[in-house]
């Protein structure tokens, strides 16, 4: 029995849904796991509560005024990362330009060029243009 | 200096109401014009091989431009529910949509080169073709075809209404900013009540009564009708509350005007160039959403000074919840906006619905190689990067602005259009343009779905199972006319404009990958897959998502004795029921998943001819 090969476009594209599958789960297990653990607050009844936020005058004059907010562990300075909240700096922006970067890195080095081949009315024009 | 910016966003909320001018009609007239030259462009370009090809699937010759701005990037919900959202929310909707960043990988990576090059193998248009051939079975192509038409069609009919909406509040001078889901403005006239009395409808009590509503105004339906029951009976209420509110709905000329120039635009410009016509002003629209988006950013940052500044504001005039999870919640009841079910609900929703949609699928299906799938990723990574983290941005920078929008969110985007741009030389063709952006990504969503939804109704159903024979010159004016009237009955269904749009929106998304994902993705990796097993991925996925959310929408949790729901992500009333706080669409996937595997084990397996054909090396041709 002759041995049969597998399609290459296959082998290839399963190669590469199998990496993609994985830079997803690694983006939304760090994204949503830094996040809930770094940004949220644990009592939902704080949410709303403006008396819980406190302008403070930056202790370095002519800074930019401190914000602290008291979320259920305590009044805390929120920490500001190139005018992101740090959380979101460290947990969406950040992993979004690393993921654009991999994209970037995927496409040109890990995605296979292949031939895709012809449907059956182009590959039927072609062989009319060869008789 | 930046304690003088941080005084300057906090004193820099803006109380007029702005409005356009000339110049923004001018810029959107622009847009229609330059997208009716785009249909004629693609008119020719499509003429050449079959008509059927040419039309639905522009001969398979999709550049990575194209491919790239359009197979993925979303509909005018980004300019509008979206914004609204951030407005609404705060910080946290920067994890809602946070899936965007693997977006470009996902679309392409895991399903794209499989399926261009199935579909060339077995010579599919659509997606019904391919499911059809791939299994070699007419009732998963009709299955197909059927789930296709209800979900483009809702999606379609939610799209044509927010087309309208930004059409009327384009024209200079007008009251409406909102692309809201509500009509301003209920009033019971004078004139109403007479004809009332003069009819005899309604009794003369219940019209006195009515008479202390007479000429007052109400925001939305809600509004008045919350009045009417503080002033009539229960009984009073029931018998003539529909006639009352139908009374008092006001008519509204722009709003038809705009359907009108709407619907005469993208049913004309897709009748002329089919599918590359969509494709193309797609492309055209999404080049100009990039720019508008950069400039109002630039201009939004400078205007309040600073992110932070802004998020300082913000926080102050609203609580911990803009610049913490779960979200800010305007309504104080405890509404949880993104709880940690739903953060991981949304990493699914958005990577596997935008993967799954035929829209986009059919995309991948016609690009001409794989370099154009490569080089689409480079040029979508790039592009989300300047759209959503971006648009995060200018609505946060909004809040400061517009402190006070209330149910009006969703004015956001137009008042921060108009605001930022004062000031600047030709300040409403600016503003215009950057309006184009929200107005053109509808059409082009309308425009694809118009092609999906004539290709369903003309190849898959009347030439494959009515006509096989049908000639060419009999497809075309059946495609044209299919067109026509799908756009008739859009218009026709928007005449009393469809309510809670976005959720529309989500819940077409939600059910599409429920019902083609993992049946694409079986097609495409698994030969063992059978078609009874599709056909049950196909049929149980959809059905969960239609249950839980039939159950949300009806209220049914308590009569069939669920666990009683939390307050939990926005607040609409076509919400479905969270069952342990996972959208449906966790649900939905994987019981697809699951049936389709096991289905497929306990029944035969398919011709091993075709599979071999699909799977295995084909020898070259001499």
């Amino acid at each position: 029995m002759p041995h049969i090969q597998e399609d290459p476009v296959l082998i290839s594209a399963r190669r590469e849904a199998l990496v993609v599958f994985a830079c997803w789960a690694i983006a939304m297990t760090w994204s949503v796991s830094y996040c809930y653990l770094n940004g949220y607050i644990t009592d939902p009844s704080l949410i709303s509560d403006k008396q819980k936020v406190e302008v403070r005058q930056p202790a370095q004059p002519g800074g930019i005024p401190e914000l602290w907010v008291d979320h259920g562990k305590g009044s805390q300075r929120v920490e500001f990362v190139l005018g992101f909240p740090a959380w979101i700096f460290w947990g969406v922006a950040l992993p979004w330009w690393i993921c654009t970067a991999f994209s970037l890195f995927f496409g040109a080095f890990i995605v296979r060029d292949e031939d895709l081949g012809l449907d059956p009315e182009a590959a039927a024009a072609l062989e009319a243009t060869h008789v | 200096m930046s304690s003088l910016l941080f005084a300057a966003a906090a004193a820099g909320a803006v109380t007029s109401k702005p409005h356009g001018g000339i110049g923004t009609l001018v810029a959107l007239a622009v847009f229609i014009l330059a997208s009716g030259w785009i249909g004629i462009l693609a008119n020719r370009a499509m003429s050449h091989g079959s008509f059927m090809k040419g039309f639905f699937l522009g001969n398979r010759g999709l550049g990575a431009w194209a491919l790239a701005l359009t197979a993925t990037v979303q509909s005018g919900g980004t300019f509008m529910g979206f914004p609204s959202l951030v407005y609404t929310h705060g910080w946290i909707v920067a994890l809602w949509i946070g899936s965007y960043m693997v977006v470009p990988i996902t679309g392409f990576g895991i399903l794209g080169k499989r399926l261009a090059q199935l579909s060339r193998r077995l010579g599919a248009i659509t997606i019904p073709d391919f499911f059809r051939e791939r299994f070699g079975s007419p009732a998963l192509g009709l299955l197909a075809s059927i789930c296709i038409l209800f979900y483009m069609s809702i999606m379609m009919v939610a799209q044509f209404k927010a087309g309208a909406i930004v059409m009327k509040l384009s024209w200079p001078g007008t009251e409406s900013l909102a692309m809201s889901e509500e009509f301003s403005n209920f009033v019971l006239s004078g004139k109403q009540i007479e004809r009332f009395r003069q009819k005899g409808i309604i009794d003369s009590k219940t019209i006195d009564k009515l008479e202390t509503l007479k000429d007052q105004k109400f925001q939305d339906v809600a509004e008045f009708e919350t009045k009417l029951g503080e002033v009539l009976e229960k009984d009073e209420l029931k018998a003539h509350k529909s006639a009352i509110v139908t009374a008092a709905t006001p008519i509204d000329v722009l709003y038809f005007v705009g359907l009108g120039i709407f619907t005469l635009t993208v049913v004309g410009y897709t009748m002329a160039g089919g599918f590359l016509a969509a494709v193309w002003t797609d492309l055209f629209q999404s080049i100009m959403m990039f720019f508008g988006v950069i400039l109002l950013l630039v201009l939004a940052l400078w205007r309040v000074g600073g992110l932070e500044a802004a998020s300082i504001t913000a926080v102050q005039q609203t609580g911990p919840g803009f610049i913490y999870g779960p979200g800010y919640d305007p309504s104080g009841v405890g509404r949880q906006f993104l709880p940690l079910s739903l953060a991981i609900s949304f990493f699914v929703l958005w990577v596997y619905s935008g993967l799954s949609s035929p829209a986009g699928m059919v995309r991948i299906m016609a690009c001409d190689s794989t370099q154009t799938i490569r080089r689409s990723i480079y040029l979508l990574s790039i592009y989300n990067c300047f759209i959503y983290i971006p648009l995060i941005i200018i609505c946060v920078c909004g809040r400061t602005l517009f402190p006070n929008l209330g149910a009006h969110s969703d004015e956001i985007v137009p008042r921060m259009a108009l605001v930022t741009t004062e000031g600047l030389p030709l300040s409403s063709f600016w503003a215009g343009l950057i309006l184009a952006a929200p107005f053109g990504a509808i059409m082009a969503t309308v425009s694809s779905y118009l092609v999906v939804i004539s290709s369903g109704l003309v190849r898959d159903i009347y030439q494959r199972f009515l006509d096989p024979d049908a000639s060419e010159a009999r497809l075309k004016f059946l495609s044209h006319t299919g067109m026509v009237v799908v756009g008739l009955v859009a218009v026709a269904a928007n005449i009393q404009p469809v309510k809670y749009l976005q959720a529309l929106v989500v819940f077409s998304s939600t059910g599409t990958a429920c019902t083609f994902l993992i049946p694409a993705l079986m097609a495409a990796y698994w030969r063992r897959a059978s078609v009874a097993g599709v056909l049950a991925a196909m049929f149980l996925g959809a059905g969960t998502a239609l249950t839980l959310y039939s159950i949300g929408i009806f209220n049914l949790a308590e009569i069939l004795r669920l666990p009683k729901q939390l307050l939990l992500g926005q607040d609409t009333s076509l919400r479905p029921y969270y069952l342990f706080g996972y959208d449906p669409i966790v649900w939905g996937l994987s019981i697809s998943l699951v049936s389709g595997v096991v289905v497929s084990l306990m029944t035969p397996p398919p011709d091993p001819k075709l599979i071999s054909k699909l799977f295995d090396a084909q020898p070259a041709k001499a």
